[in-house]
């Protein structure tokens, strides 16, 4: 969210031009109106990319400030009481690491699955010549619509038998219909002479994907992969609902654990006996800086795949 | 063969709530006792109130466990050994995270892959999930229960487990059992800034409002008092000496002592919405008065507990609600934020009201539900014994709590304490520097296990400075809790909706009157006004309908 502000902040306010000419007809072709509103323009996104940055580096601030400083209030985007205590608290924690592993594991496989489906399913649906093309498109919008339930999804995942297995998260939710219709349009849009060309040069249909139209698709492809790694990384309800161990959790259920367990207030008729838990600030903060950070840095490595990704797939469909 | 199952329990999940309203209007009024004989394998022939548990036959079983972030489970939890050691019972637990049990249970119990028992259930919780048939109706197999029932027999509990009866006169839920009731919500003040203002610790509310005036004259920047729980809790412990229920904290959507807002007046025999009467507007009325006077933080009602903990423990408000266990953790957080030594906080004693020291509570904690499909186990007597071994008997609530005698534990001159070497930190207990917890590092100790028990028991865990405050409660007045309202299934469901409806409003409204936006003086009839436009009237005589229908039915 942070880095889609940036990149359109950076699109509004071109950077400098070096030919003399094209700088001479940029500067004839603007009108007041339109400096006014670049101005504007750039003014609204600063302020977007301050909303949302600021809580990040409070958190980031926060988590190398001594508790001291947070519990009065003081801390805000510059680290009070600096050290390193709580990473070294929150790493000896073995179930963090365990969850941790679990997240990457859980990530890598489940966008595995994630993209070798919904490309096969994006590339048939988008060739004009399948049979049933429109019955195949609707049973994907349907899902869009309907879902089956929470307690009849969970009682057909128990049944299947897939309960405490990583198929429980890597399959209910393998394919996102808003993806793959990204991908069809994406797909839909590649000359079919190509593919025509591939057919007489004797390749099969997987073939002509494999070898022709994927190596074509990077730019959707990465993108993809940053829609289903992003969206798995972030995902704790279906390992929640699907795991009964805390072994087998994600890192996200850790962290929820954490901070919505220990704000919870117990109800009324609470004895001496009561079970209250208060998690301190700075433990909260680090605990969030670890889980962000690594999806965090995927960001550049993907961004250029990702603006183009996006509009060649959305814009020309 | 998986699918056939699946497909099956879907049809059934969509026709349950179908089911529910076609079956509900026949009450079965039939006494069959629920049959056992056949299911007694593993059981013990002998076995009473007292006496030592232990199965013939290895049995395993299967229980919902909540996962504290405190003390995360383990499977290497010493507890769990100690258990099969002396039970010859495995238990295979399903963990659950703290913060989404509720969510959890819910959608094992109603997709009927509940565990056999279902941990860390409040009486009241198991409603939802009664007249769906995943839960068994616990009442009808007590009777092979005897620790249980002694329990109820020697403490005089049957009052208050007939406030958790559903309308077939069963309960649902095997709740916690205390010998005496335990009180642990109060104030907590800066002493030392009393001292500093030659004031004592207030004793009633009107004295509580003087106090607070002093300390604003001597701090007139900020608010001398802003509470965490959303208010909730001293709306709760005023109301009883008010005469009325109050209590819920918005910010978390939890109930603290509002409940249904129905009080019932054991002298008419009848229900009545108490939100709505002269005690509840006194209430409201003083808390106004605090707020308006500066005295109370507003944004007590909406700011979320680390902050208002965070305020009280930099030195910025002077008191707050408490427990035992926020007051040790206030002085952790103290120590480092206004150093050792420079401040003095404690209990205060609960104020009392208009209808004098009155507290209100029930005897029974949250407990277990048990699963219907354990009733089909050919164990299933063994299963009970255990149940009632295990969450009953003194010696498990001994062990649960304290672990091995002589081992982790010591026990001389009726006082508990922890051996050397081990420590359980969350109470005090032990040097700081020990080895183990028993908590932590074995699982004593812990909420999935230890419920109520004799007030021995219970007291074992508070330090000296906790007796002494149980103490002071000895002169209190005991309000007599509301019963339940008997609903029949397909009346608790209209009663639910017009419920929802009227609570919601009536909390809106408490707030707006208490935050000043509304007046109480000029805006009450409006408040009355609208609740009664949400069928205030229907729900009352509806409540009272399905009283006197009850008990027609149990003299007939």
């Amino acid at each position: 969210m942070v880095i889609d502000a940036q990149t359109a902040s950076s699109i509004a306010a071109p950077g400098p031009v070096t030919t003399k000419v094209r700088k001479k007809r940029t500067a004839l072709s603007r009108t007041r109106g339109e400096k006014i509103f670049a101005v504007v323009n750039v003014v609204v996104l600063l302020l977007a990319v301050a909303i949302t940055l600021y809580p990040f580096l409070n958190v980031l601030a926060q988590s190398l400030s001594s508790e001291k400083y947070i519990d009065f209030g003081d801390v805000t985007i510059w680290p009070l009481g600096f050290n390193f205590d709580t990473y070294k608290i929150v790493a000896s924690d073995p179930t963090f690491w365990i969850n941790y592993r679990n997240t990457v594991v859980y990530t890598v496989v489940s966008t595995a699955v994630s993209m070798v489906l919904s490309t096969m399913f994006a590339y048939a649906i988008s060739r004009k010549d399948l049979r049933g093309r429109g019955f195949f498109i609707g049973m994907a919008l349907v899902t869009m619509l309907y879902s089956g339930g929470l307690i009849p999804t969970y009682v057909l995942v128990n049944g299947l038998g897939l309960t405490n297995t990583i198929w429980a998260i890597a399959l209910p939710n393998a394919i996102s219909v808003f993806n793959v219709l990204v991908m069809k349009s994406f797909f839909e849009n590649m000359p079919r002479e190509l593919e025509e060309a591939a057919a007489i040069d004797g390749l099969s249909t997987y073939g002509t994907l494999l070898r022709i139209v994927l190596p074509l698709s990077k730019a959707v492809l990465a993108t993809m992969v940053l829609f289903y790694a992003v969206a798995n990384w972030n995902s704790w309800f279906p390992a929640f609902l699907y795991m009964d161990h805390s072994n087998l959790y994600p890192v996200t259920v850790y962290l929820r654990n954490l901070i919505a367990g220990a704000t919870g207030a117990q109800d009324a008729g609470a004895s001496a006996d009561s079970n209250l838990t208060q998690i301190s600030a700075n433990i909260k903060a680090v605990t969030m800086v670890l889980t962000v950070l690594p999806i965090l840095f995927v960001y550049p490595f993907i961004q250029r795949y990702f603006v183009s990704g996006i509009m060649l797939g959305s814009v020309k469909g | 063969m998986s699918l056939k199952v699946t497909r099956r329990e879907v049809l059934a999940m969509g026709l349950a709530s179908v089911a529910v309203g076609i079956l509900a209007g026949c009450t079965s009024t039939g006494d069959a006792t629920p049959v056992v004989t056949g299911k007694s394998l593993g059981m013990m022939k002998d076995y009473a109130a007292g006496k030592q548990f232990k199965a013939s036959k290895p049995l395993s079983v299967s229980m919902l466990f909540q996962d504290n972030p405190a003390y995360p489970y383990k499977s290497s939890w010493r507890i769990f050994s100690e258990i099969t050691k002396r039970t010859n019972v495995t238990l295979k637990p399903t963990v659950v995270p703290f913060a989404d049990f509720t969510d959890k249970r819910s959608v094992l119990i109603n997709s009927g892959k509940a565990p056999d028992i279902i941990a860390k259930t409040y009486p009241g919780q198991e409603s939802p999930f009664v007249g769906g048939g995943a839960i068994l109706a616990v009442s009808d197999y007590v009777k092979y229960m005897p620790n249980f029932t002694k329990k109820v027999k020697d403490w005089d509990l049957e009052a208050d487990l007939a406030t958790i009866k559903q309308s077939d006169g069963k309960y649902y839920v095997l709740p916690g059992l205390h010998q005496t009731l335990s009180p642990d919500y109060t104030l907590q003040f800066r002493d030392d800034e009393l001292d500093r203002l030659g004031l004592d610790q207030p004793t009633t509310w009107n004295e509580f409002k003087t106090v607070l005036k002093e300390l604003k004259k001597a701090h007139p920047d900020g608010y001398p008092y802003s509470d965490r729980w959303g208010g909730a809790n001293v709306m709760n412990i005023a109301a009883s000496p008010y005469g009325t229920m109050a209590g819920y904290d918005a910010a978390t959507s939890s109930n603290w002592g509002l409940n249904n807002g129905l009080l019932f007046d054991w002298a008419k025999n009848t229900y009545s919405f108490t939100p709505i009467d002269d005690n509840y507007k006194a209430l409201v009325s003083y808390f106004a008065g605090l707020v308006k006077s500066g005295l109370m933080d507003p944004e007590t009602f909406t700011q979320t507990d680390d902050q208002a903990s965070a305020k009280f423990t930099t030195g910025r408000t002077y008191a707050i609600s408490t427990n035992a266990q926020y007051l040790q953790l206030d002085r952790t957080a103290m120590d480092k934020n206004l150093g050792v030594g420079k401040y003095k906080i404690s209990k205060a004693p609960i104020p009392g009201g208009p209808k004098g020291k009155v507290l209100a509570g029930s005897r029974l904690e949250n407990g277990i539900m048990l699963s219907t499909a354990a009733s089909k186990r050919d164990d299933f007597e063994a299963f009970l014994q255990f149940i009632d071994w295990q969450w009953y008997s003194d010696a498990a609530q001994v062990l649960v709590k304290w672990g091995v005698k002589n081992e982790t534990f010591t026990y001389k001159n009726g006082k508990y304490d922890v051996a050397p070497g081990y420590k359980l930190a969350a109470y005090g207990f032990g040097k700081p520097d020990a080895k183990t917890d028993i908590r932590i590092d074995m699982g004593f100790s812990g909420g999935n296990f230890m419920y109520g028990g004799t007030t021995q028991i219970v007291q074992s865990t508070m330090v000296p400075e906790e007796l002494a405050w149980q103490k002071t409660l000895t002169d209190y007045k005991l309000a007599k809790p509301s019963p339940g309202v008997p609903y029949t299934t397909i009346e608790a469901q209209q009663a639910a909706l017009k419920q929802t409806a009227i609570i919601d409003s009536t909390n809106t409204w408490t707030l707006n009157f208490i935050l000043g936006k509304k007046s109480v003086s000029s805006d009450w009839a409006d408040y009355v006004s609208e609740l009664n436009g949400k069928g205030l009237k229907a729900y009352v005589d509806g409540a009272n309908k399905a009283w006197a229908d009850a008990n027609s039915k149990k003299k007939g």
